[in-house]
């Protein structure tokens, strides 16, 4: 099952998806931003996008806070989550991996 | 990148309801839904126009009404299930054609927007897998077709499997479902399409654009290790990748591209 972030109903009523799906392009891990027609990828390991287009800045602010700074419990923020899930799923290519 | 001209005037919709022509209403669509009108639109069809029918009777009609051997009328998207007796006929009045056995394609909303986006190409429409032959066909935007075989989508590391029974395509295109396994458009466009590398290449804001970067990023793609290019050793695939091997030698090349599973010209492509 693909690593989906459970966004506020306005982001999703806005058909915004964030995600990591079983098959991606692998390198550099990611995490892929979802509206429309559009994707937007945003590097685990960097924390910066990877594409010149689309326009990073076509994203609300709010959903980026929400992936890079937010906590998802007590535990764990939730850009911890997501690395996290992409090694389950690419444990050949880790977030922490020079390989 | 293969472009079709999508003339959105020029959009003939086979359909007698009006829901699927209202949800396409962005495409700005003729609607065709009787056999004379079935007729009248071949008679005035002097320009190649993108034909979406979603009636396999009104297909017909129109292969009935044909005046043979016919001009090319455009392009043909059947989201109806598809009878394969009138496919050869539909691929000579037709440049392209779309089809399913099984449904497989986008809502007609979704379907809308990708059929008026100018990156139609880099999106998909829709698909079906084939269990006998083990392959997935996926009709991008443009109407061109891909097909890839069952081994191209590996179980993900935390064991999810495709259900090659269970096929969709979702997110306006951008992604393909088997049950609860997903992969991305754009991995798939990758993986099989030169073309595409070439533009999504420019995209990329940092990217080691030597042949080793490339040969690492399709190692990884291949979720390969450097220990598993035997005979050639972990070291040497990092130098090569590093970018420290002045020339690569033609015999290592071909080893790196049979273990890669692609031609050493497309090497550099990745």
């Amino acid at each position: 099952m693909p690593a989906e972030l459970l966004l506020s109903n306005k982001l999703r009523k806005a058909r915004w998806k964030v995600k990591i799906r079983e098959k991606e392009r692998l390198e550099p891990p990611h995490v892929s931003i979802i509206n429309g027609t559009n994707t937007w990828r945003l590097c685990l390991r960097s924390g910066d996008f990877l594409d010149e287009e689309p326009d990073p800045d076509e994203i609300p602010e709010e959903l980026l806070k929400y992936i890079k700074i937010e906590r998802l419990n007590d535990e764990q923020t939730v850009w911890e989550w997501l690395c996290e899930r992409w090694d389950e799923m690419y444990p050949s290519n880790k977030v922490a991996s020079a390989d | 990148m293969t472009t079709l001209s999508l003339n959105q005037d020029k959009t003939i919709v086979l359909s007698r309801g009006v829901t699927h022509v209202r949800k396409l209403a962005a495409l700005r669509p003729r609607k065709v839904s009787t056999i004379a009108e079935v007729q009248k639109s071949l008679q005035e069809a002097n320009e190649p126009s993108l034909w979406i029918s979603f009636e396999g009777a009104l297909t017909n009609e129109l292969l009935r009404s044909v005046r043979w051997p016919s001009k090319s009328l455009g392009h043909a998207l059947l989201l109806h299930r598809a009878n394969l007796a009138s496919m050869t006929a539909l691929q000579r009045c037709f440049g392209r054609v779309a089809f399913s056995a099984d449904g497989g394609f986008l809502a007609d909303e979704e379907l809308c927007e990708v059929l008026m986006s100018p990156r139609r190409g880099d999106l998909l429409i829709g698909g079906f897998a084939d269990d006998a032959s083990h392959t997935v066909t996926l009709w991008r935007g443009n109407l061109d077709s891909i097909t890839v075989p069952y081994s191209a989508f590996p179980k993900s590391g935390d064991g999810t499997a495709p259900d090659f029974s269970q096929f969709a395509v979702t997110d306006c295109g951008q992604t393909v479902q088997f049950g609860d396994y997903e992969a991305s458009t754009d991995s798939i466009l990758y993986e099989n399409d030169p073309d595409y590398r070439r533009t999504i290449k420019k995209n990329r804001i940092v990217a080691d654009s030597s042949p080793g970067g490339a040969i690492r990023r399709l190692r990884l793609q291949r979720q390969l290790r450097r220990s598993d290019f035997s005979p050639l050793t972990e070291k040497t695939i990092a130098r090569i990748e590093r970018g420290e091997s002045e020339k690569i030698q033609p015999k290592t090349l071909a080893i790196l591209a049979e273990k890669l599973g692609v031609s050493p010209d497309e090497l550099g492509t990745f």
